[in-house]
């Protein structure tokens, strides 16, 4: 009950966010109406990065501790991090439509974020493929470790290498009309994120203990009496 | 150290005594090479200015046969728990096993760079040296991962398809490291940008070496 | 479509571009929450059903 209470209240922030961002904040300089797409994409951008972090934290946990609880939420948090890195590649694709003439090009930031969704995606099947509990959890762990190396990589790629996309959204670099509907979106979606994270880490769970419970030998508790 | 000397020592001793792997390897690679110049067609300027990408292109789809190969020797009649009972240090292990892949991708590059000078009429401007030089870091970068999705995807039955899937988004900096400097071998440096590419490329490697070497450990003994 | 007029170095119009990426994402994440309540529901049902 408690997940979809946070979920919920996440996307009410949201949409007050939205609310703001779409109707009541001013224009973008440049971009005019087309940079209002900022609320929608820069909390996605963060949250993608958050979600991926929190698997790390989770598969770091799961190989410390071995406990079932931590790959579960693991498991979760990768799917979410998933849905959430695919809708930041489609959003991005239509913020570059208006701004950069394209749907996409092969840039540094763009590239890295692709590579990063395959990482993860590949480190789902991966998992799909596993049967045993035990190694299935060691190696999405390890698998997700691995992975979290081209979160650092995307987060960075504008800085290390020269990228069409503008560089990360700071307090500094942003205007002070846009911090509140920004912030509203962002926290909006990390309490979406943590909801999703804890509805879909409770399915794992629960899939998990049902796997490794013995199974139920037969008993006679049932069984009506032959009928006469 | 020595633990990982014999593991390099055991696994090229394997190689060396039956050629017909190394050798089907870099046929593999070859063809691979007449298969870009096939679809890409005869525009010998075309092929000359993305020799580097062919070439590293080629090394990449011969890698994954590599890395699924070196493991299979292990997990054929249950050697891999024998190793473990035999006092291997994992990290030494993955190591060993490591070092013995770059080697053998080392060897796969420079065979089929004559074919490929040939193929898309290459001619250098830096040094040959450098060349090698990327060649071994290239090696170097791809193998670490290599042995460690290796270990991780073997006795899967469709680690064919895995290996490859798990390993490439790994393998892109390095796949982009190497083209862009092997490029600029072919073509000149003006601008001296190869030393910061081979930076980049020594410290991806370090990143691969030091993080698979840690975790290995972990996949073994699951 | 008409894409975005770039003639006085600012964008103009293209406001259909908005609406499609906040649709979008609005989209995703209700679709994605329904699955999830779906599916949680389903598998509630078979751990509980499952426990005496």
């Amino acid at each position: 009950m408690k997940q979809y209470v946070v979920l919920s209240f996440g996307f009410l922030l949201l949409l007050v966010g939205h609310v703001w961002g779409l109707f009541w904040a001013p224009m973008e300089s440049y971009m005019q109406n087309v940079g209002r797409i900022f609320y929608v994409h820069v909390p996605t951008a963060w949250l993608t990065m958050v979600t991926y972090l929190f698997a790390f934290g989770f598969a770091v946990a799961s190989l410390w501790t071995g406990k079932q609880k931590w790959d579960a939420y693991l498991e979760g948090s990768i799917e979410v991090g998933i849905i959430f890195n695919i809708l930041l590649t489609l959003q991005g694709a239509i913020w570059a439509k208006p701004t950069w003439g394209v749907w996409w090009t092969w840039d540094p930031r763009l590239t890295t974020n692709v590579i990063m969704m395959v990482s993860f995606l590949g480190v789902l099947l991966f998992r799909a493929s596993l049967a045993n509990t035990e190694k299935r959890a060691v190696m999405t762990s390890i698998g997700s470790i691995v992975s979290f190396v081209n979160v650092i990589v995307v987060y960075e790629s504008v800085n290390w290498w020269k990228s069409l996309h503008q560089s990360q959204s700071t307090p500094k670099t942003v205007s002070e009309t846009m911090h509140i509907p920004l912030r509203l979106a962002a926290f909006g979606m990390l309490f979406m994120v943590i909801g999703m994270i804890m509805i879909r880490g409770k399915m794992a769970l629960q899939r998990l203990e049902e796997e490794s419970r013995a199974p139920d030998l037969p008993s006679n508790d049932d069984k009506q009496p032959l009928e006469v | 150290m020595k633990q990982v000397l014999s593991v390099v020592r055991k696994d090229l001793m394997i190689e060396g005594k039956s050629w017909t792997r190394i050798v089907g390897l870099i046929a593999f690679a070859i063809l691979v090479l007449l298969l870009f110049s096939f679809a890409v067609g005869p525009n010998t300027k075309i092929l000359q200015k993305h020799a580097a990408g062919y070439l590293w292109l080629a090394t990449l789809f011969a890698s994954s046969n590599l890395f699924t190969q070196s493991f299979l020797l292990e997990t054929e009649g249950g050697a891999i728990e024998q190793l473990q009972l035999a006092p291997v240090n994992p990290a030494a292990l993955f190591f060993g096993k490591a070092i013995a892949n770059a080697l053998q991708l080392f060897v796969v590059m420079v065979a089929m760079f004559p074919p490929l000078v040939a193929i898309c009429d290459i001619s250098f401007t830096e040094s040959g040296w450098l060349l090698l030089l990327t060649m071994l870091l290239g090696s170097l970068g791809l193998s670490a991962p290599g042995a460690m999705y290796a270990a991780m995807t073997a006795r899967l039955s469709n680690q064919q398809l895995l290996l490859p899937l798990l390993l490439f988004p790994l393998m892109v900096p390095v796949l982009i490291g190497t083209a862009k400097a092997t490029s600029l071998i072919f073509f000149g440096d003006p601008m001296e940008q190869i030393p910061s590419w081979l930076k980049l490329l020594g410290t991806f490697d370090l990143i691969y070496w030091s993080l698979c070497g840690a975790l290995f450990g972990r996949i073994v003994e699951t | 479509m008409v894409l975005a007029a770039v003639g006085d170095g600012v964008i103009q119009g293209a406001e259909g571009y908005v609406y499609a990426a906040y649709g979008l994402t609005w989209l995703i994440l209700i679709a994605y929450t329904v699955s999830l309540f779906l599916r949680a529901g389903k598998q509630a049902q078979k751990s509980g059903g499952e426990s005496r």
